[in-house]
């Protein structure tokens, strides 16, 4: 009987890995192919290149559109992260923790938004920028991204306050902490990770928004609109370099932290 | 007034329309050990939480060593609560829990540090501080969470089913931890359980509580031995208790007709009038089983063994007997179970199947008035 369960053991673990590595090669093979195409020196998408280059890159800096989508994308995350974030906090509070009278009602009208497709959405927020006389910009495009982030960073934090243990504040309250040194104290710190989450949430999903920035930017161009205009527009080359430098770039936003995170709690 | 550490006046606490404490009146005196001992929504925590400041009360007061303390909140009262799960903070050293109280305070981190390895002795923590609350054993947290409600000083620490999260050898072995240290700090403690073996052990005075009321107040000795309702009969110690109709009552020995006969109960209280209702409730250990029919006693019944179980020190038979109820139909089957020790057991060494007289003096069983609950009587080994 021992020996049988061995050998069963001994092909799964081999059939598991080959599973995950389907899996993640499915999921990054875009992102792969994207690198790698962004190192062709081929004016046009050849595949197999006919030699590598780092130009597209080196005209990826130069350029002046990329710089100014790049900064307005990033302003514009930067700017709708921190109220996006509050207002979630306080919304993730309102949702999961207090019972109030109204909150059934705020439970499924707060998730409205995602349950449009964003394009929907966009042009909805399109047309009434101009009923209201109110010209696009990057703030009409910040305030189209925080109308659809806010259920989904509202959820995230949610989570954690579901599983927040409220006899903690009242263990704080009873060794005499006010209200401010019960929120500082106890409460933040505790949801922290869940906070965090969320922040980091917002400003990937607000900085890689392709379909509200797309009716609601104006002529403040923003990342993925201008990379889409150079698609279209015919195959430009360093439209690859561009998209590989941001998923980098991205991907560091993301897993930095939490690389730094780890780090300190093993040591 | 201010003889006692704990007054509760007519507290009374409701949700809604849902009476949880109705007219609880306790005085607390200095340096005893209460227990709060009643099932799962007796009221007991909620009543606990109210005298900490946690719950607000709906009419009645409650006052802190002379001092009327209604509308004060948790924190700014003389109490420290510690919590039945806990409720360390997850995210903060040993060191940081225990000192939360004093650092709200405005103590320096000096004089904290120093004062909370004083705590970490005196619970026998030494070398702890700096481990967070999710590396340590349960027993462990709960010192970390002892430490942090005495820290402060108060006049009074109040727990919340303290032992319950623990196994059973570690919740015997801090039951008595627990007594020492109220002993050597001197201060009241006010422990909430529905387990009677911590109440019996650990309380100077116990308040057995029902459905929101205070059914007994008194020492372990005196509930054990004379529960005053049938709610306390049935709960605290193995009773066995019958109700029936009241027959005579003369010179403090009533008679009590029951389904399963007649049985006397001598009694010092004021029996009410013929033919009114009424009850009674033996203990366990003061049941007799015979073989020998001869022997007589104040009352008898004739069941049969049907269990035998061998619990250590003692032997618990439970015996089943037979009767009819008062409109003659249908038969009615009861359980009683007997306590004998070790010389008891062995002298018959009765076993499942065997016929006995079952047989108890008129002395040792209290007399019970009052009303009971169907669900109460499930209590009652049926």
């Amino acid at each position: 009987m021992v020996t049988l369960k061995k050998k069963r053991a001994g092909y799964k673990k081999p059939l598991v890995a080959v599973y995950i590595l389907t899996v993640i090669f499915f999921l990054q093979a875009p992102a792969l192919s994207l690198l790698v195409s962004s190192f062709s020196a081929d004016k046009y998408f050849r595949f197999p290149f006919s030699e590598l280059t780092m130009k597209w890159y080196v005209e990826m800096f130069n350029s002046g559109g990329i710089r100014d989508s790049v900064l307005n994308s990033l302003v514009t995350a930067l700017a709708v992260t921190v109220p996006a974030t509050v207002l979630a906090f306080l919304g993730a509070l309102a949702f999961a923790r207090y019972k109030w009278r109204g909150r059934f009602l705020y439970q499924r009208f707060l998730l409205l938004p995602i349950f449009f497709p964003q394009m929907v959405l966009g042009l909805a927020q399109l047309l009434l920028a101009n009923f209201m006389g109110v010209n696009t910009s990057w703030i009409t495009a910040g305030i189209s991204h925080m109308v659809w982030l806010l259920p989904i960073i509202t959820m995230v934090i949610a989570i954690q306050v579901y599983g927040f243990d409220v006899t903690i504040e009242e263990a704080a309250y009873d060794l005499g902490a006010s209200t401010a040194q019960v929120l500082r104290e106890v409460t933040l710190p505790v949801l922290m990770p869940g906070i965090v989450t969320g922040a980091l949430f917002a400003f990937l999903l607000s900085w890689s928004n392709f379909d509200l920035s797309l009716f609601l930017q104006g002529v403040d161009n923003m990342l993925p609109v201008y990379i889409y205009g150079k698609m279209t527009g015919g195959f430009s080359p360093t439209a690859p370099a561009l998209s590989a430098a941001v998923y980098l770039l991205s991907a560091a936003v993301l897993f930095i932290p939490f690389w730094l995170i780890t780090r300190m709690e093993n040591s | 007034m201010s003889d006692y550490d704990v007054v509760c006046e007519d507290v009374c606490k409701s949700f809604g329309d849902f009476n949880a404490v109705e007219n609880f009146n306790l005085k607390v005196e200095r340096g005893e050990y209460i227990a709060f001992l009643g099932p799962s929504g007796c009221g007991k925590s909620t009543t606990l939480r109210c005298i900490a400041g946690h719950n607000d009360i709906t009419s009645g007061a409650v006052y802190l060593r002379g001092q009327k303390v209604n509308d004060l909140p948790p924190g700014k009262r003389d109490t420290s609560m510690m919590f039945q799960n806990f409720a360390l903070f997850p995210h903060k050293t040993v060191l940081d829990n225990i000192g939360f109280g004093l650092k709200m305070r405005g103590m320096e981190p000096a004089r904290r540090v120093k004062q909370v390895k004083k705590f970490l002795d005196i619970v026998g923590l030494e070398g702890m501080e700096h481990r967070k609350p999710g590396d340590l054993s349960g027993g462990q947290q709960q010192r970390v969470a002892l430490a942090r409600a005495l820290i402060t000083e108060p006049a009074v620490l109040l727990l919340d089913e303290p032992l319950g999260h623990l196994d059973e050898l570690l919740r015997i072995k801090l039951r008595g931890e627990l007594k020492n240290l109220q002993r050597k700090l001197g201060i009241t403690f006010i422990h909430v359980t529905h387990n009677q073996d911590e109440c019996l052990t650990m309380g100077d005075r116990l308040v057995v509580m029902n459905n929101g009321k205070i059914e007994q107040t008194g020492a372990p000795h005196d509930i054990y031995t004379r529960p005053a309702t049938f709610f306390v009969a049935a709960f605290v110690g193995d009773n066995f208790i019958l109700t029936g109709d009241i027959k005579s009552a003369e010179s403090a020995r009533v008679s009590i007709l029951t389904d399963f006969g007649c049985f006397k109960v001598d009694t010092t209280q004021k029996v009410p009038v013929k033919n009114k209702q009424g009850g009674f409730s033996i203990r366990a250990d003061l049941i007799t089983l015979d073989t020998d029919t001869e022997q007589k006693f104040d009352n008898e019944l004739f069941g049969v063994v049907e269990f035998v179980e061998y619990v250590g020190y003692i032997v618990k038979l439970r015996v089943r007997i037979d009767g009819i109820n008062n409109s003659g139909q249908g038969a009615m089957v009861k359980q009683i179970i007997v306590k004998q020790n070790h010389d008891q057991y062995f002298k018959k060494q009765l076993k499942e199947g065997d016929k006995v007289k079952v047989g108890w003096a008129a002395k040792d069983a209290v007399f019970l008035t009052g009303s009971y609950s169907v669900k109460d009587v499930s209590l009652y080994g049926s």
